[in-house]
């Protein structure tokens, strides 16, 4: 741990300081924008912020298990960076912002695992892209966040490491497999996260852990350096607790990389300027066959998505109900994809260190290596006939709106090993058909059942909506009114 | 909560398996074996669902897109031909963005 006398925090201060902005935030509980205006204006210091959300951490990692690693001298450098910087009158929107990274990204000098026995003691020797560029417009790192084993294997409990606890429930699953990510946001243990993407694996956390994520079109951000899971389908993006807080984060990692062959070099907006437009008049398209008849929700989740139409209506947008394919037909696609794909960046590893991967990954995968070129190929095929039918939806519509679940966070004990092959995933429909997608907290359950039992409130419930590609800026700016409206962004996780 | 299943899962003889196995070269402990039984039903079952409809001309599942040709630089009657950098596509000059 490293110490530094000067930058000790003087006791309460910046919590004081920050409630004079927020009355019910305090430090850890700031959203990006909000700690981007204190820092600004100097009414809390970068060095302070990142003591109060390292001293949450120490408290909190041992319960949820969100953090792998620490970066605690790394934490304070940028800190003291980014005091400079303001203090020089140079300050951006993420100047002095603490953020964690999925233990997929690499980082020069610092372990990525992949949350794997496999990478235990990998040190890259350079940092994916992505942090790259938020390091350079001044956010500190906190350290490095829990993942299901190489972004599919999870939650696993044959690893060096636990699985990460859902802070509303400890006794619940986060949703994987940017599962530390979602739980360090919620709990107030960082301010911005980045996760990765190929079936899900942003928004699902984000649903049961009622945060929001983003899931960029493809080639919008770099995934250079970021372990990969399935290259066609894998996508890195944004975590946070608010869709505005999304976009500061996409305005910094948005944008062409050379060094990433599915890199599109498109002109980038400027996402967190344009959520504010209004959304009046833009048409919504409710896919009710996705969860009225592929994946049924339950009666909370569906009357969370009739508050949410109400929501949608009251803002001006015109809703009408939307049809696609069905979830099983982008599931079957986007399954075969990940399996023949991760099969084959691990085969030379499985074929050596079989039993150094935890149960669920080896399940997940391993049947990958029995299928054949014509089915992956057949796959890829019908990929493309999705693509082109989802795409003709959005002649119609701006944006769709579906729950990204079922229902709330399932018990953490009852999560299966096939997982996602014979359950659906509605998530996965906007990674088959190339689209972007947010998933913002939609409402919460009404009493809990079951978990541990310590807290009256209720779990969050996930609303997902998707736009066309190249539509980030539009799923955004609906996500951002909708959280607005709906005034879910005012409970906290009870820890 | 209950979802529906895609289908009925494929069955597999012990002898079918053993083949599919023998070509990934993976040394399988029985509980392992058992576990990959269970993926691959499951797995393969997905795989069936998925139409085959073979239109051979219009097949452009897979693509691959090149940079486009560097542009040449035009021959110089009498002098030097100027030395050009190869152009990469999406790379900008002068300042960044950021």
């Amino acid at each position: 741990m490293t110490t530094d006398p000067q930058a000790t925090p003087k006791a309460d201060k910046p919590i004081a300081k920050a409630k004079a902005a927020n009355p019910d935030a305090s430090p850890p509980f700031l959203t990006i924008a909000e700690a981007g205006r204190l820092l600004a204006r100097k009414k809390i210091s970068p060095v302070e912020l990142v003591h109060a959300l390292l001293s949450r951490i120490e408290a909190l990692n041992p319960v949820l298990h969100a953090f792998l690693t620490i970066t605690e001298t790394e934490a304070l450098a940028g800190a003291r960076a980014a005091e400079r910087a303001i203090k020089a009158g140079k300050a951006g929107p993420l100047t002095g912002i603490p953020l964690a990274y999925k233990d997929i990204f690499e980082t020069a000098g610092i372990r990525t695992t992949a949350h794997s026995r496999v990478l235990a003691e990998n040190i890259p020797t350079a940092t994916a892209e992505t942090i790259r560029r938020l390091t350079a417009a001044g956010a500190p790192m906190l350290g490095k966040l829990a993942t299901h084993e190489f972004a599919i294997g999870g939650p696993s409990f044959d690893l060096p490491w636990p699985p990460a606890c859902n802070p509303w429930d400890t006794g619940r699953f986060t949703g994987g497999s940017s599962s530390g990510s979602g739980a360090a946001v919620a709990a107030g243990l960082c301010l911005g996260a980045l996760g990765s993407d190929t079936g899900g694996s942003i928004r699902l956390p984000a649903a049961y852990c009622g945060i929001a994520g983003l899931k960029p079109t493809p080639g919008l951000v770099s995934r250079r350096g970021v372990i990969p899971l399935a290259p066609s389908l894998d996508t890195a993006g944004p975590m946070a607790w608010t869709a505005e807080d999304c976009a500061i984060l996409l305005d910094a990692i948005a944008g062409h990389d050379p060094a990433d062959p599915a890199s599109v070099a498109v002109p980038t907006t400027g996402y967190a300027r344009a959520i504010t437009a209004p959304v009046k008049g833009l048409r919504v398209g409710v896919l009710r066959g996705f969860f009225e008849r592929d994946v049924p929700a339950t009666p909370e989740m569906a009357a969370m998505m009739t508050k949410a139409i109400a929501v949608l209506k009251d803002l001006g947008c015109k809703v009408e109900t939307a049809v696609l394919p069905t979830v099983h037909e982008y599931n079957a696609v986007g399954r075969v994809i990940i399996s023949a794909e991760a099969y084959a960046e691990h085969e030379a590893n499985l074929k050596t260190r079989l039993d150094e991967y935890s149960r669920v990954f080896r399940v997940r995968v391993l049947a990958g290596g029995l299928l054949r070129a014509a089915d992956y190929l057949a796959a890829q095929r019908r990929r493309a006939e999705l693509i082109a039918q989802t795409a003709e939806a959005f002649t119609k519509f701006d944006v769709l709106i579906t729950p990204a679940t079922a229902g709330a966070a399932p018990m953490l004990a009852d999560q299966r090993p096939d997982e996602g092959f014979m359950l659906p995933f509605i998530t996965t429909v906007a990674n088959v058909a190339a689209l972007p997608s947010i998933v913002v907290c939609g409402g919460f359950t009404q009493q809990r059942k079951g978990g541990d039992g310590k807290h009256g409130g209720g779990l969050p419930l996930g609303l997902e909506i998707m736009g066309p590609a190249w539509g980030d800026a539009t799923v955004l700016r609906v996500g951002h009114h909708f959280e607005q409206a709906a005034g879910t962004r005012g409970v906290r996780p009870a820890l | 909560m209950t979802v529906r299943a895609p289908q009925t899962l494929p069955s597999i003889s012990p002898a079918e398996m053993d083949f599919l196995i023998s070509r990934t070269g993976l040394t399988l402990n029985s509980g392992q074996r058992a576990d990959l039984v269970l993926a691959w039903r499951q797995v393969s079952a997905l795989a069936g669902t998925i139409p085959r409809r073979t239109v051979l001309a219009d097949d452009f599942a897979v693509a691959f897109r090149l940079p486009p040709p560097a542009a040449k630089p035009a021959p110089r009657i009498g002098g030097k031909a100027k030395a050009t950098a190869p152009k990469v596509e999406g790379a900008k000059s002068g300042k960044s963005k950021r």
